[in-house]
């Protein structure tokens, strides 16, 4: 390889050596997290619905 | 090394590294498309067609991954010269299926836009002052149009026709093809959907690629460091020593602020050739005499090492160098005769033959 392409190659990989991991970081690190990444909760039955009996069905 | 157009001058070398690669891209996606449902969340399931995109963009950033690796590798280890080979059919192929993935995101994405499917995916978000939000697609197109742009100039026509000097230079835009692309997966895939794994994988990829290449670039820094250094008689420099240069073999020597030179060792004689192989610029001091020729470990282009031409039909040149022994000093002329020149080898006498 010629001694300016050696030159070129290392410029650039110097510099991408400090953007690339510097863009995932950041990117990863301001990320927003949108509602629907929340762990699921169980939701209660409410009360009134939970201490009715359950022979209604037969009605 | 051809001396009439065809399009691939294939051979049972190349046939196998494609097979292999084709093999290996189609298991990639199917091993896919069988395993990632498993990982996926069962709230916002991923349909078969999206699966399939995702299957081609992944395989085609860590097919860009493995081809980056592959120049620094073989600088570091020479068993990873074979992979070097045909790299290029490599790149082609990386071309083809990032190619894919762009063109199915489009169809799944776009087609029920009011506007034209390729105008909506540059039209639907502008928000270009954002950094979280910004078109991640463009990085995307913007890496593609690179990897088009590299696929077409692959062959060697274009190698000739441009001459290696601007080939390579044009060539090295696919360090920028990988930067954007890593963008577009950051920007895009990543601020999508939390995806620890694919956050590992584009880490992994980012330490290992630049990695390699500033641990390369290292070495061959330190090597123009050791320039060849004056002799007491002007121009010459004192180049090595004869039992430095294995028999059939080459060292390679830098000269302060200018190219390197292969001196090559063979039949009891030494030779000296510009280090720069005429077809991609591969470092020929390390290859070796096969047939009486020097080898360049790149493509296997071949120089006569007394005048650094291409044994006939072929019409390569290099430039050559004057040498002379000092006892067992070797001492090289640094001013390059013009490619192709003939100079005299020089003998290497019974006393001064010690082998390493």
């Amino acid at each position: 390889m010629l001694r300016r392409h050696r030159k070129t190659h290392a410029y650039m990989w110097k510099v991408l050596a400090i953007f690339l991991p510097a863009m995932l970081i950041a990117a990863l690190a301001i990320r927003q997290h949108g509602p629907t990444e929340k762990s699921a909760v169980q939701i209660e039955k409410p009360a009134a619905e939970a201490a009715a009996p359950a022979a209604t069905a037969d009605e | 090394m051809s001396v009439r157009y065809a399009p691939v001058g294939w051979n049972r070398n190349k046939i196998i590294y494609d097979v292999v690669l084709l093999a290996a891209v189609v298991a990639f996606i199917l091993l896919y498309i069988k395993i990632a449902p498993s990982f996926q969340d069962v709230t916002k399931p991923t349909t078969g067609v999206i699966l399939r995109s995702q299957a081609f963009g992944t395989c085609a950033f860590l097919m860009l991954t493995f081809v980056l690796c592959i120049g620094p590798l073989a600088r570091l280890d020479t068993r990873f010269l074979p992979l070097l080979y045909n790299r290029r059919h490599f790149g082609v192929i990386t071309c083809a299926v990032a190619f894919t993935h762009a063109a199915s995101i489009v169809s799944i994405y776009y087609s029920f836009s009011p506007l034209n499917k390729y105008v909506a995916v540059l039209a639907s978000n502008t928000s270009y002052d954002r950094f979280l939000g910004f078109p991640f697609e463009t990085f995307g197109i913007f890496a593609l149009f690179l990897l088009l742009v590299l696929a077409a100039t692959s062959h060697d026509f274009w190698l000739r026709f441009l001459t290696p000097s601007i080939w390579k230079a044009i060539h090295i835009s696919i360090y920028v093809a990988y930067a954007a692309i890593v963008c577009h997966i950051v920007l895009g895939s990543l601020q999508s959907k939390q995806s620890p794994l694919l956050a590992a994988i584009v880490g992994l990829s980012v330490v290992l690629v630049t990695g390699l290449h500033l641990v390369a670039g290292r070495i061959e820094r330190q090597k123009d460091r050791n320039a060849a250094e004056s002799a007491e008689e002007a121009p010459w420099v004192v180049a090595g020593y004869v039992e430095q240069v294995p028999d059939g073999r080459g060292i390679v020597v830098p000269l302060d602020g200018d190219e390197r030179v292969a001196i090559f060792r063979y039949d009891g004689k030494l030779s000296a050739l510009a280090n720069v192989c005429a077809h991609q610029n591969g470092p020929l001091g390390e290859g070796r005499i096969m047939h009486g020729c020097v080898t360049c470990p790149w493509h296997g282009f071949q120089y006569r090492p007394e005048d650094g031409c291409a044994p006939p039909p072929f019409t390569e040149k290099v430039a050559t160098y004057r040498l002379k022994l000092d006892g067992r000093r070797i001492l090289l002329d640094p001013r390059a005769n013009e490619p192709g020149t003939r100079v005299e080898p020089v003998r290497i006498a019974p006393a001064d033959v010690t082998e390493a």
